[in-house]
């Protein structure tokens, strides 16, 4: 446990002196919050619920702190990977397991952190919690669930993959689609009929419904349950995955 | 000039080549993707408030899109700087304007395809050219020209700065503001009172009205007119800027 403790810590350390990484994983959520907000909150207006566009949009932005940085964490894992990092540490008594846990841990830190700091500059167009204290557990609770899935993914396609811009690559292109096909970006009602059912089984869409419950009020349970389902399927596989992958490189 | 005229094309080949090498995968599906994204958010919204969707969508995708493959230029000139390419450039018997020129000239082949891209995907929600076919081959060039102008102010940044991933970033972040603040997904009436000033004089919708109006006919001139003054006043701009980066480095 210390020594997942300590190659967590790393991989915070890390990303923190890798301004380019912390950039991009916080000013384009922050920019998208502001920016979709100005050019839709007229245009949307008020949901059934009558909930502002806000309440909507304030949690797929911070849930894409999770998405875009999967895309920046895989490439970052895929130089670590080929600066021969691993290849050091597995001349030391650190099993396998606990340097991937230790890098997954590092990465869910650091994206709490960029959540944290979502959330707080959402205050400033209004955003309010409105369920007390366990709602806001819940809340960062729900993005932590996002964020282990999405760790999980980048850290698999970085093992997968064999050009340093692949990954990115890899990932961008499905991770802006689940983004775009989000109820966090418009009620479901309003996507065209035929994709409805893919926003509503979007692991977005089912944490964005929860965190609306969580913040501003509305069913809680079956968005999480949703949400924690997604998050376990997708997030161990993956991990199981990740692991498999690179005892077979490590053995080669 | 006609040394001037050899030399781009000679270094156009080249750059060609690096793209081709990293894959014109990207100038097609990225369009794809955006036009698919924006459009199942987007259709029914501007739909109930009465925009002409088939008319208004496409060129707003052509803006964003081919503005974001012109921000990659940043890269391809800072990894050119980074490996030493532009510095023996500049030893060799070649005309230094050629250098940028044969960057500007290999962009045009992804900024076409994206265009048409676009117009394809557009073609298919209702997107046609009522104006005729002279109007069509504006849109295109004035497509082109668009991002030919973004690419050499990315590329002039891609000069100045050392850091070639911060550069990316850099740009992005000024840029989606600008795309998100103009008509390129919602007409001026969707924006709060206080931004229309902003969102009217704004270069991307001087861009996406004057696609609009090369596309669907009617009064033409005047939105044509802003965007070709935009269009200059930046490309000269951002051009001396690239060339006096390029005579900086060594």
């Amino acid at each position: 446990v210390s020594q997942t403790a300590i190659l967590a810590g790393r991989t915070v350390r890390r990303s923190l002196r890798s301004p380019a990484l912390m950039i991009s994983s916080l000013v384009t959520p922050l920019l998208l919050l502001f920016t979709m907000l100005v050019m839709l909150r007229d245009v949307i207006g008020r949901d059934a619920g009558g909930h502002d566009y806000l309440v909507r949009l304030a949690p797929l932005a911070m849930l894409s702190t999770a998405t875009i940085g999967a895309a920046l964490t895989s490439a970052d894992f895929y130089r670590e990977l080929h600066e021969g990092i691993y290849d050091r540490l597995r001349t030391m008594p650190v099993p396998l397991g606990s340097v991937l846990v230790g890098r997954a841990a590092g990465d869910l830190v650091r994206g709490l952190l960029t959540a944290l700091f979502v959330t707080l500059v959402a205050f400033l167009p209004g955003f309010r919690f409105e369920q007390g204290v366990l709602g806001v557990l819940g809340y960062f609770g729900v993005y932590l669930m996002v964020a282990f899935m999405t760790t999980w993914l980048a850290i698999l396609v970085a093992a997968l993959c064999t050009t340093d811009t692949a990954p990115q690559n890899a990932l961008n292109a499905p991770m802006l689609l689940l983004f775009f096909l989000s109820s966090g970006f418009v009620p479901l009602h309003d996507f065209p009929p035929v994709v409805q059912p893919v926003v509503a089984v979007n692991p977005l869409s089912t944490a964005d419904n929860a965190l609306i419950g969580l913040s501003a009020g509305g069913p809680v349970l079956a968005p999480v349950l949703e949400t924690l389902a997604w998050s376990a399927g997708v997030g161990l596989i993956c991990a199981l995955l990740a692991v498999r992958r690179l005892t077979a490189l490590a053995n080669r | 000039m006609r040394e001037l005229v050899h030399d781009t094309g000679v270094l156009a080949g080249r750059n060609l080549k690096a793209l081709q090498a990293k894959g014109l995968i990207g100038p097609i599906v990225n369009p794809l993707i955006f036009f698919l994204g924006f459009y199942v958010v987007l259709h029914r919204i501007l739909v109930a408030r009465g925009v002409d969707f088939g008319a208004f969508f496409p060129p707003g995708i052509v803006v964003q899109s081919l503005g974001l493959l012109a921000l990659g230029t940043a890269q391809f000139t800072a990894r050119d700087r980074r490996n030493g390419l532009l510095t023996r450039y500049r030893m060799l018997p070649i005309k230094h304007d050629a250098v940028l020129a044969g960057r500007l000239l290999a962009d045009t082949i992804p900024a076409l395809l994206s265009t048409l891209v676009v117009i394809a995907a557009g073609l298919l929600v209702g997107f046609r050219f009522h104006a005729g076919v002279l109007p069509a081959f504006g849109f295109v060039a004035l497509a082109v020209a668009f991002a030919v102008v973004l690419s050499a102010g990315a590329g002039a940044a891609g000069l100045a700065v050392r850091r070639s991933e911060a550069v990316a970033s850099m740009l992005f972040v000024l840029f989606l503001p600008l795309v998100n603040f103009s008509t390129a997904f919602v007409p001026v009436q969707g924006f709060p009172g206080w931004l229309r000033p902003f969102v009217k004089v704004s270069p991307m919708t001087a861009v996406a009205d004057a696609l609009r109006a090369l596309a669907a006919g009617g009064p033409t001139l005047t939105p044509l007119w802003h965007a070709l003054a935009w269009l200059t006043g930046l490309g000269a701009l951002f051009f001396w800027l690239a060339s006096r980066a390029f005579r900086r480095i060594t």
